[in-house]
């Protein structure tokens, strides 16, 4: 019998940590050993943090690096913010740790470089919490059909995901004030990435729109609650792209929906979170996948990668892409003008 | 002088190709137009298309058509760069006109056409026929009604119409015009947003796919709308020959309201879903028509009926305009390669 893989989980600054961190440090060829955590958190996620930590029995570190230092860690999750994750991640790297990061990873590009280099010459795994789609059960055999050439050479696509669940999932007051990325830096990774899968080359082009058209929060604060990207690919190939937090009126489920037109065929997701159901309450939508979520994918495709020393499906070289394209997009929404991604 | 029938507006129609059929069917069930003469250069084609629709007089001038004093309505189906000098030469003859899309090929013919209009005392339109498919008209009922809130968010999309063949349009094809579906269709497209939305277009972005090897028209093309009161828009011309099997021909519309969402599927059936604040609704599906119910032939009664009591026609020829104005931008963007501010003037 394998010895399982020693798992961490570094800080629940964002709520996707009891998603996937709880996924992989519940796996079953898994063991957690720890919870770290970084300084300058409120005590309110300091105590998420100690009472997972609590109630797995596992020691709770205040300071991650103590805890990367005492312990013997194979693979983290680290769920800190963006402007932290650079640093947390390099100094895992440094150790030779791998890493499952809640993006975004970084908050500009210059400390995305630094993460890169960092990640590229320790050789470790690193991927990123974007699974929604590539991972979900509609996703994931569409994207195999597609590179399979089942509709012949992808020439177009639309991708959609509007999330409702406004007001009460909407960014805070000091993260729209710090951060100034809204909705699209949430949610348009997502789709970018489909996109990606779904052409099989890189995005040259990006020309994007950007608003805050629900929430009086966004708009004081100059953050997007909606946004829509033109995107142009190697070889011709054009995608539209658009996401946004919608209030809970406008609709009560994730619409999440693709569409790819190719020289021989055509392919449409209509639910693109998956086969399931959908239970509509009073004020709520709550999503019920048949079969494995897209979160327990991601979260098994991270364990197999590590065990048989491949790379997990996302790779850094998809997240750099995405937030070039991000960042791109954001560009051009300032200045209004088409702005070409560097390589 | 035959007998004029009373209530009726007597039309003369120029043009026998493709749509043109769509027209003539539509005047036998509008109930108050009566094709009344056709008129073609190419003379069998006027004179079969004449028998097909059981009209009496047949031209191949269409300045003979204009002097003709029975004829009320000038009906223009010819290729888009004829549409102005022919519907000025019309009015000037104090026809009423109705002309196909796009109204003209730049927004300076449009404005003369208006001109002429007032001058002469007549009624100009513009066919914008999608205004009159059923289910837009009660999904453009219920944004106007407020029913979703303010309108943020208008997406319209389809795939390829079953009559599409890549050699349509040869002879723009054959001019070079690579953006011809661009140029003709998108007057649908962004004059159905724009009165959804009860807005114009203020700046547009376009790319495009050429499409299959061997056709020189580029077949897809996609526009990112910023419409002036702020709501971002797209829509797409799509052109892209889909297999058969591919059951989703029709239109789709998608509008985000700040208090609500109405989505119009393209497939077969055309069903709409409401999503606000009430909950969720689905109204009735209606997408097969009577004649009676074409939406040529509803477009043509109720411009007859304003033609008759001389109120305003449903869709201004200064709305077409200034959807055309977007039109035009959507053109040099994709031809430029960056977003481009719609010229209004």
């Amino acid at each position: 019998m394998t010895k399982p893989i020693q798992i961490a989980l570094i800080s629940f600054s964002h709520g996707h940590q009891m998603d996937y961190g709880r996924l992989l440090a519940e796996h079953p060829q898994t063991q957690l050993v720890a919870v770290g955590d970084v300084p300058d958190i409120t005590e309110e996620t300091r105590k998420v943090a100690m009472d997972f930590a609590a109630s797995h029995n596992v020691p709770y570190y205040a300071d991650y690096r103590q805890m990367l230092e005492q312990q013997t860690i194979d693979a983290v999750s680290i769920a800190v913010s963006p402007s932290q994750n650079p640093s947390v991640v390099i100094a895992c790297a440094k150790q030779g740790i791998d890493v499952l990061c809640e993006k975004p990873v970084a908050s500009n590009n210059g400390s995305l470089d630094q993460l890169a280099k960092a990640v590229c010459e320790s050789g470790i795994r690193f991927t990123a919490a974007i699974p929604a789609t590539v991972f979900s059960n509609a996703f994931r055999p569409a994207i195999e059909q597609v590179t399979q050439g089942a509709i012949g050479i992808p020439h177009a696509a639309h991708f959609q995901y509007l999330q409702p669940r406004g007001p009460q999932y909407i960014l805070t007051e000091e993260k729209c004030a710090s951060e100034k990325r809204g909705e699209l830096a949430n949610f348009g990774p997502y789709g970018i990435l489909a996109m990606l899968k779904f052409f099989g080359c890189n995005i040259t082009h990006v020309f994007a729109r950007m608003d805050a058209m629900f929430y009086e929060r966004y708009k004081k604060h100059g953050v997007e609650d909606m946004a829509l990207l033109s995107l142009t690919f190697e070889g011709g190939g054009i995608g539209t792209l658009l996401v946004g937090r919608t209030t809970t009126q406008t609709q009560l489920a994730t619409d999440c929906t693709m569409q790819v037109i190719g020289s021989q065929g055509v392919l449409n997701i209509e639910q693109g979170l998956g086969y399931g159901y959908t239970c509509y309450q009073q004020d709520q939508a709550r999503f019920v996948p048949y079969g494995m979520s897209a979160g327990q994918c991601f979260v098994n495709d991270f364990v197999k990668a590590i065990q048989t020393n491949s790379q997990p499906t996302i790779t850094l070289e998809h997240i750099v892409n995405c937030f070039r394209v991000l960042d791109a997009c954001y560009q051009s929404s300032r200045e209004g003008r088409v702005i070409p991604i560097l390589k | 002088m035959s007998h004029r029938a009373p209530g009726k507006l007597r039309v003369g129609q120029i043009g026998c190709h493709g749509v043109a059929n769509n027209h003539a069917k539509a005047h036998r069930f509008s109930g108050n137009t009566q094709l009344y003469a056709v008129c073609d250069i190419n003379e069998s084609l006027a004179q079969s298309f004449a028998q097909q629709y059981d009209v009496q007089h047949c031209f191949t001038s269409a300045q003979q058509m204009f002097e003709c004093p029975d004829i009320d309505l000038i009906d223009l189906v010819t290729p888009d760069h004829t549409h102005a000098s022919l519907a000025i030469a019309a009015m000037q003859q104090g026809k009423h006109v109705l002309v196909e899309k796009p109204i003209a090929t730049n927004t300076d013919d449009a404005k003369k056409m208006i001109e002429v209009a007032q001058k002469n005392k007549v009624q100009l339109m513009c066919v914008q026929s999608m205004r009159w498919v059923p289910k837009c008209q009660d999904i453009v009922k219920r944004v106007h009604s407020g029913d979703i809130g303010k309108p943020v968010f208008a997406r319209m999309h389809g795939g390829c119409p079953s009559f599409w063949r890549p050699d349509h349009w040869p002879k723009a094809a054959s001019e070079g015009e690579v953006d011809h579906l661009l140029v003709h269709n998108a007057m649908h497209s962004l004059d159905l947003l724009s009165w959804m939305l009860n807005d114009q277009p203020q700046n547009v972005y376009t790319i495009g796919h050429p499409g299959q090897e061997g056709v020189p028209l580029w077949e897809f093309f996609s526009i990112n709308v910023r419409f002036a009161k702020g709501a971002m828009g797209l829509f797409e011309e799509n052109r892209m020959m889909q297999p058969q099997a591919y059951s989703m021909p029709g239109t789709g519309l998608h509008i985000i309201g700040t208090e609500g969402t109405i989505v119009m599927s393209p497939s077969k059936d055309l069903s709409v879903s409401l999503f606000n604040k009430d909950g969720m609704h689905f109204p009735g599906s209606h997408m097969y028509l009577t004649p009676e119910e074409d939406n040529f032939a509803a477009m043509i009664r109720e411009l007859a009926d304003a033609i008759l009591q001389e109120k305003p026609v449903p869709v201004s020829p200064e709305f077409s305009r200034q959807v055309l104005a977007g039109v035009l931008a959507a053109v040099e963007s994709f031809r430029s390669g960056q977003p481009v501010e719609v010229n209004h003037d």
